[in-house]
């Protein structure tokens, strides 16, 4: 190949990336209109009294709260003590320890009194053997199941065989909930008479926050620029993306760290996949696809207050970890489902949602990468145009830190969370250097994910928690 | 081509400059009069308290005249609202709402926002300001979407003893059961009575309506309507009996306990289910062996309903015990063991 030919097509390499990020871009923007008039609507409207009579009304749906929990001894204590605190008329909190090997059983055994209970639980699904259960005495509705260690999905399901109410919430074991967010999150499944069949909330990041008796009392930021970069994250992907999705009924997303589904479209599923991990996401499409199979009306909606604090990854090596295994959940979910992908039959989830997630989160990461590399090649050897590199580093900026600047902007507009300007003021700035060297290291690990789901290596990796719940301050 | 992308960015990242300064300058704007606000609370929240308690007879001073009078006022009314409404004399916070709050919120109902229209009906309610009632009647006569604003408006409307959306219940495309309960444990007795007659002199009744008002009364254990809610009981409509059952449950009783014994042998499994349920809640003694009998039913809700309520009868934990050891069926055995050690202790 002369060299011509060599600039030739990396010219037209360099095109292709450039259009492919003014794409996302546009899909981003396509996604925020969607969003913007709803957001901008309901932003003053007051919350407290939206959800006052529902805490006391007998017609809202008892709810099985389900914690999976894996070696959580740091703040599973403080999870539960939230949950036990939460304002709603009638629940039970099911703690699933699966397979802990530190004392996660014991912090819950010793402070809430909990006393062994013979198990009957029904059999919707196959897990790993239940070994034990217990009973809080002062809290009766409050449950710790233990069993032999089979993965998240398997303790859900567990917890799912074991629950006694209609609807079940899933929340990870490092996460703590608003004491309102059961309330708000059901609060569209009661609206619609059950039409909606999930419903998931904003999940905020507590790192750096003030917690008290498992409530954060103030909202602060964290010092570690690694921890403020995790929040303009989910800034981005909560604000803009997922309300865009729900607007249009094509989400595929409730976080694993917290949703409301039926449980008996979820036992119609066949529960929570053990196969992959993404089980969060996986879940959702094959409600999505049950939906569309049976041509129901049902639907799953995302709400946009902020309901649930979970505790972000700290160290670069468990951010790591973590980032691997979302990007291996999602290559995983979109394999299993693949022929939803461009399948008329399945509408706006087959031909937007599968397509959007194939090409613009699974597959960003390749294509930004190969946008590096272009970068440094062609800077090094001068193999194309100046030009063609300056609008591929600008498109970049816009695809990274501008569009993030944007959702710390939002979330201002909208929630103000944060409490002083100081506060918005280091957000943005953060926001501004993200595509410098926070977006490099996220697409090299996303990378990483999709070579080792190609190995299918399914490792959770190092998941180290320094336990902001159980730092907490005093009262 | 790249001068047009540098021009983008730059003028991207000037607007979101502007739009960071315009936020920050908001914000410390919004700190400043939420400062402000809090202050002004602060000053008037003790002479509101002690009118509202009754031991201030000549009325407080008025809020400062500023745009901050309505949030001001609002806040300090909801806040004795939520601390301690049976304390309260909830005729001065009303009298005091509608001082404050009536000649802004009609305003706000005709021009305002989606957001502030509905926030607007929220106080309406929590503080009862029955002047607004015929505003209020035409605001909801004026709605097209039946969306939040909808619902909070009869809501409203039906703590204000606003007649006239008794018909609504009526005429209105189906409302959901939930919804309907929700009105109607806002409606006083009188406007209550009055929906009750037109419910037994109708032929068509909207069936959301009739469920509402059968659970509504259990819930509430209004002795009123319980010779009418247990007549249901044997209505020739599946759904009519076994929501009648469900309210006797929230009531507790049964006028002839022997009415029920049908009810463990029906084809229909909501209806062995509620039988449990009921002999359970009535503390019926003598339906215990029918309810042993349920522990091997085929549908688990009804399995689970029998070991749910046999525990709290007299010699139940002993026939868990015996079903504990002797049952053929695992899961009766299981559930019976899970039965005992929780010692009847239920979910709250």
């Amino acid at each position: 190949m002369n060299d011509d030919m060599l600039k030739m097509v990396l010219e037209g390499l360099g095109w292709a990336i450039i259009i492919y990020m003014l794409t996302a871009n546009l899909i981003y923007l396509g996604l925020f209109t969607i969003a913007g008039p709803k957001i901008n609507r309901e932003k003053k409207l007051n919350r407290l009294e939206q959800i006052e009579g529902m805490s006391i009304n007998k017609d809202t749906y008892p709810v099985s709260v389900l914690v999976p929990a894996f070696n959580e001894e740091t703040g599973i204590a403080s999870t539960v003590q939230s949950l036990l605190a939460l304002n709603y008329p009638q629940f039970e909190v099911v703690v699933i320890n699966d397979g802990s090997t530190d004392s996660t059983s014991a912090k819950l055994i010793d402070r809430f009194e909990m006393e062994p209970i013979d198990l009957a639980a029904r059999s919707y699904f196959k897990t790993e053997l239940m070994v034990r259960a217990f009973q809080s005495k002062l809290h009766p509705h409050l449950f710790l199941i233990e069993k032999n260690n089979g993965g998240k999905a398997d303790a859900l399901n567990a917890g799912i065989n074991f629950s006694h109410y209609p609807y079940f919430a899933a929340i990870d074991g490092d996460s703590i909930l608003e004491k309102d967010a059961l309330l708000k999150t059901i609060k569209p499944i009661i609206d619609s008479d059950g039409l909606v069949t999930a419903t998931g909330g904003t999940v905020r990041i507590a790192n750096g926050c003030r917690i008290v008796n498992g409530s954060v009392q103030q909202v602060r930021l964290p010092k570690s620029p690694l921890e403020i970069m995790q929040i303009i994250e989910y800034f981005r992907s909560f604000l803009i993306g997922r309300l865009g999705f729900s607007r249009a009924n094509i989400l595929l997303i409730v976080s694993g760290a917290f949703g409301v589904f039926e449980k008996s479209r979820v036992v119609k599923v066949g529960g929570y996949n053990r196969e992959t991990v993404g089980e969060d996401m996986e879940l959702i499409v094959r409600i999505h696809r049950s939906i569309k199979d049976e041509k129901s009306k049902q639907r799953i909606e995302y709400i946009q207050d902020p309901v649930c604090w979970t505790e972000a990854p700290s160290t670069v090596a468990s951010l790591r970890a973590q980032r691997i295994r979302w990007q291996r959940g999602l290559a995983e979910t979109i394999w299993i489902h693949r022929k939803m992908i461009l399948n008329p039959k399945y509408r706006g989830i087959g031909m937007f949602s599968m397509p959007y997630f194939l090409l613009i989160e699974l597959l960003s990461a390749v294509f930004e990468v190969l946008g590096y590399a272009f970068i440094v090649a062609s800077l090094l050897f001068s193999l194309v145009d100046a030009d063609i590199v300056l609008i591929m580093l600008l498109v970049m900026i816009l695809y990274g830190s501008l569009l993030s600047a944007l959702a710390v902007l939002l979330e201002e507009w909208t929630y103000h969370k944060y409490p002083d300007v100081k506060s918005i003021l280091i957000l943005y700035f953060f926001a501004l250097t993200e595509s410098f060297w926070y977006r490099i290291v996220m697409n090299a690990w996303r990378v990483e994910g999709l070579v080792l789901a190609f190995k299918k290596n399914a490792a959770w990796g190092n998941m180290e928690r320094q336990g902001v719940f159980s730092k907490e301050d005093s009262p | 081509m790249a001068s047009f992308f540098v021009w983008l960015i730059g003028i991207l990242l000037m607007v979101q400059f502007i739009l960071l300064i315009g936020l920050a300058g908001w914000k410390t704007v919004m700190i400043r009069n939420e400062n402000t606000i809090n202050a002004e609370i602060t000053r008037l929240q003790p002479q509101y308290k002690d009118y509202v308690s009754g031991s201030l007879l000549s009325q407080p001073d008025a809020p400062a005249a500023n745009r901050f009078q309505t949030a001001a006022v609002e806040r300090l009314l909801e806040n004795m609202v939520h601390a301690d409404a049976n304390a309260l004399n909830g005729k001065r916070i009303t009298e005091l709402a509608q001082l404050h709050l009536s000649e802004r919120y009609k305003v706000v109902l005709k021009k305002g926002t989606w957001a502030e229209r509905i926030n607007c009906l929220y106080f309406i309610e929590d503080f009862k300001m029955v002047e607004l009632r015929e505003e209020l009647y035409m605001h909801y006569k004026g709605l097209h979407k039946r969306d939040e604003e909808y619902r909070q408006c009869l809501r409203a409307a039906a703590v204000l003893g606003e007649g006239r959306i008794s018909e609504a219940l009526f005429t209105e495309p189906p409302l959901s059961v939930g919804f309907i309960k929700e009105l109607l444990v806002r409606m006083d007795a009188e406007l209550l009575s009055d929906l009750a007659g037109h419910i037994e002199s109708r032929k068509e009744v909207p069936q959301n309506l009739l469920f509402a008002f059968i659970t509504f009364n259990g819930e509430q254990k209004n002795e009123a309507f319980f010779p009418f809610v247990e007549q249901m009981i044997h209505d020739e409509r599946k759904e009519v009996r076994i929501k009648a059952m469900k309210s006797l449950c929230d009531y507790e009783k049964i006028s002839n306990p022997s009415m029920l014994a049908g009810f463990f042998k029906s084809v229909f499994w909501e209806e062995r289910m509620y039988a449990a349920k009921l002999a359970g809640a009535c503390k019926l003694d003598e339906y215990k062996k029918p309810m042993a009998l349920l522990f091997t039913d085929p549908v688990w809700w009804v399995r689970f309903a029998a070991a749910d309520n046999i525990y709290g009868l007299e010699g139940g934990s002993n026939l868990l015990k015996d079903i504990a050891a002797t049952s053929n069926d695992a899961y009766a055995r299981d559930i019976a063991k899970h039965m005992l050690t929780r010692k009847g202790r239920v979910a709250s």
